[in-house]
């Protein structure tokens, strides 16, 4: 018979379940449920720590730091639904340190361009979008995130965030209405 | 300046691509709260791990009751599309009969059929939707030659004329259109913008009066009759618009709530030979799958010069990791993923941790030396090997593509013996966690059970254990010079998964598996020097396994390159 591999699942295959029943399930000890939000966040969380240290390798350590935190201060957090809002401001808190702590390193001279110019990960369009999207209120900025850099369904983010789905669509509608407004500004 | 919709969506879409993901982040993340944990723990206090209980699944069950009356209160329907689904999804079942001449088929004929049928020829129609045994939504359609039938999320159709069966997995039907796979695009029509919709005449049939919708879209009509009261659809017929005269393409009618034939509930395509997989893009598994049949046809094309090649990958081809090596249809040879994802080849170093060594056995995990220099190599290849060929084979024809090869020495090993006390174990979710708490900053987080962390994150069976030991201790450096653990508990061992009587890895885990050879969900492995007399202890306390260490003589499989003969 041929080689058989260790089973290697996905944890993300499971039904959706929303922040509040999976941080429930975090607090319980069930730790494929982080594993699940991790999984959620992580693009919102890089795009917020990479629109503050403005470079890739900082941004995922910043990244895995926020994930870090915000486990092991999960029990602080009395609502679930809001595990989204409230994680991204853990990552712009761990994005800004960084930057503090780098803007504090000393810094050799050949060294000072490199610091200080984003790396080109992100291109214009993107680099763009990340910044508006860093304007919008926070639940309008989790919804968006949601939906456009996860992927999720309207009805998905409904079970996720656990608001109804004609909220989700509202609140979508209007992150959309202002990015386009802020994008037409700024491109007119 | 008007900026379109869709620019925002797409450069968001394409904000979600250029910021990726990170391999394996969850693992890390939490893999790195555990080692902290690891290092700051005080004395061990065990803990109980809270399961959700009875009383916390009826609140959940209620919970979810109001968030669903409060979604259908909120999603009434408002338009006539709309009133049909909500109108459809109260019937018990539905039957759909008549005919067609167009033959609508999910997989796309690979070739003209040999004879062609003409536009003339009528197809009988005979669908059956209902809801089954486990609630799940059940679908079957007859549409002349091709049947599709459906069973929650999965769909498979059978193509008579073409002997093809097409397999796909799916998430279960998110509305209830979704469960009238053929018929929901048409029904669609009702609500779609910018059509030519006109509300026809009033009839009486059968002491029923419908109301009629006529809908045009280029040169296709389409005729809906409703029952007026309920909204229940009572006909539907499509025209082909032509010059010389308009053609009828199909005619169906709808009956509700009758029994569903036996025959229909039990049907079950034959079997073939030409199986096609799809499904959703994220279905790496079914991906997989199509890819090996394909390889499979190949080399019945293409035999191969011999029983082992290393095929490279056309337009860099990937499969996500979780990937099983798999039989080719004929199951003359077997086929083996060398890759990562998207983003990364597979090192050689991971051929051998994740591909070439086994939980137990003679290529167990800590029985490989593989110098460092070589550890970085990359492959993106199929690894195809004819069934029988021993491991020790198509190994050396990974190591020759890269000018290496393997040879195995016997030396004294430092050994742990893990040794049982013959009690009988505890379920698995009933085992205390390693860590049984969270300290920060020198105090105890309360309201926090930390976990301790297996590679898998999810329950495990004892092989897995103390596999996760044999790989983590020698996972980075591959030296076969550290210690390894040899099971000898005596603990009955899971079977090995055998494709060919499972659909899916996760299919045999969950059924056979973690019911009844899982023996927890976290595996002790941490960094620091107390983190063996973490493991030993919780070992002791949960399982009354015990180590003894012992230096035994034993077989490593050593990587060099490659030598001249003599």
């Amino acid at each position: 018979m041929g080689q058989r591999n260790a089973p290697n699942f996905d944890p993300g295959r499971c039904p959706v379940k929303s922040d509040a029943e999976l941080v429930e399930l975090v607090k319980a000890g069930q730790i494929a449920a982080f594993a699940e939000l991790v999984v959620r966040y992580e693009r919102l969380v890089r795009g917020a720590a990479f629109h503050a240290v403005r470079e890739r390798n900082t941004a995922d350590d910043v990244t895995q730091e926020a994930f870090v935190a915000a486990f092991e201060s999960i029990s602080s957090l009395r609502n679930g639904a809001k595990f989204g809002a409230w994680l991204i401001r853990i990552a712009r808190y761990r994005a800004a340190k960084a930057v503090r702590s780098r803007c504090r390193a000393p810094v050799l001279v050949g060294e000072i361009a490199e610091v200080a110019v984003d790396d080109g990960a992100l291109s214009d369009l993107s680099a763009q979008i990340l910044e508006l999207l860093e304007r919008l209120p926070e639940h309008e900025r989790v919804v968006v995130g949601l939906k456009n850099l996860q992927g999720h369904s309207v009805h998905e983010i409904a079970e996720i965030t656990g608001r109804p789905p004609g909220t989700v669509t509202k609140q979508l509608s209007r992150a959309y209405g202002r990015l386009r407004n802020w994008y037409s500004q700024e491109n007119s | 300046m008007m900026t379109n919709p869709d620019v925002i969506e797409k450069a968001l879409e394409q904000l979600g691509q250029e910021l990726g993901t990170q391999p394996s982040l969850a693992q890390r993340v939490l893999e790195d709260v555990c080692n902290r944990a690891a290092r700051e723990l005080t004395p061990v206090r065990p803990k109980r791990r809270v399961w959700f209980g009875r009383r916390s699944l009826v609140a959940a069950s209620a919970l979810g009751l109001v968030a669903a009356l409060t979604a259908w209160w909120l999603l009434k329907p408002a338009t006539l599309y709309a009133r049909v689904l909500d109108a459809l999804d109260s019937a018990k079942t539905v039957h759909v009969s008549g005919w067609t001449r167009e033959v609508f088929r999910k997989w796309p004929l690979e070739a003209p059929p040999k004879k062609v049928d003409g536009s003339k020829t009528r197809h009988a129609v005979d669908a059956w939707y209902w809801t089954d045994a486990s609630e799940d939504p059940a679908s079957y359609e007859k549409f002349g030659p091709v049947v599709v039938i459906r069973r929650g999320g999965n769909l498979r159709e059978y193509q008579e004329d073409v002997k093809l069966l097409f397999v796909s997995e799916a998430s279960r039907p998110k509305n209830y259109a979704e469960r009238f796979s053929m018929l929901a695009d048409h029904l669609k029509m009702l609500a779609a913008p910018g059509l030519s919709k006109e509300k026809l005449e009033t009839r009486s049939e059968g002491g029923r009066s419908l109301s009629g919708w006529q809908v045009t879209q280029g040169n296709r009509r389409e005729e809906f009759w409703l029952d007026a009261h309920s909204n229940l659809p009572v006909r539907f017929s499509r025209w082909s618009i032509r010059p010389e005269g308009n053609a009828q393409i199909f005619e169906l009618a709808f009956s509700f709530d009758e029994s569903v034939p036996a025959g229909v509930v039990r049907y079950e395509p034959p079997q073939t030979e030409t199986i096609r997989y799809g499904g959703s893009s994220h279905n790496a598994e079914l991906a997989w799958r199509q890819h090996v049949q394909d390889i499979g046809r190949r080399l019945q094309d293409e035999p191969m010069a011999g029983r082992v090649a290393l095929l490279p990958r056309k337009n860099g081809k990937t499969f996500s990791l979780r990937q099983w090596t798999l039989p080719t249809p004929d199951h003359k040879f077997w086929v083996m993923p060398l890759d990562v994802d998207q983003q990364q080849r597979l090192s050689l170093r991971d051929f051998f941790r994740l591909r070439a060594a086994t939980m137990v056995g003679d290529r167990a995990h800590g029985t490989w030396r593989v110098p460092r220099e070589y550890h970085g190599l990359e492959l993106r290849h199929d690894l195809v090997y004819a069934d029988g060929t021993p491991w020790q084979e198509w190994a050396q024809v990974v190591l020759g593509h890269f000018g290496l090869e393997l040879t195995d020495i016997v030396e004294q090993r430092t050994v742990w013996i893990a040794r049982q006390d013959g009690r009988k174990l505890k379920p698995w979710a009933d085992v205390n966690p390693p860590v049984p708490y969270i300290v920060k900053n020198g105090k105890e987080v309360k309201g926090l059970v930390a976990p301790g962390v297996g590679h898998m994150l999810r329950p495990v069976t004892m092989d897995e254990l103390l596999m996760d030991f044999n790989t983590a201790i020698d996972s980075r450096e591959l030296t076969a010079r550290l210690p390894i653990i040899i099971d000898e508990t005596g603990l009955p061992r899971a079977p090995a998964f055998d494709p060919q009587k499972y659909k899916s890895g996760q299919e045999f885990y969950d059924t056979i598996v973690k019911p009844n050879y899982c023996v927890a969900s976290d595996a002790p492995l941490f960094e620091g020097k107390n983190s063996l007399g973490l493991a030993r202890e919780w070992y002791a306390r949960e399982f009354g396994i015990t180590f003894v260490e012992e230096q035994r003589p034993m077989t490593v499989h050593v990587v060099r390159s490659k030598q001249k003969p003599d």
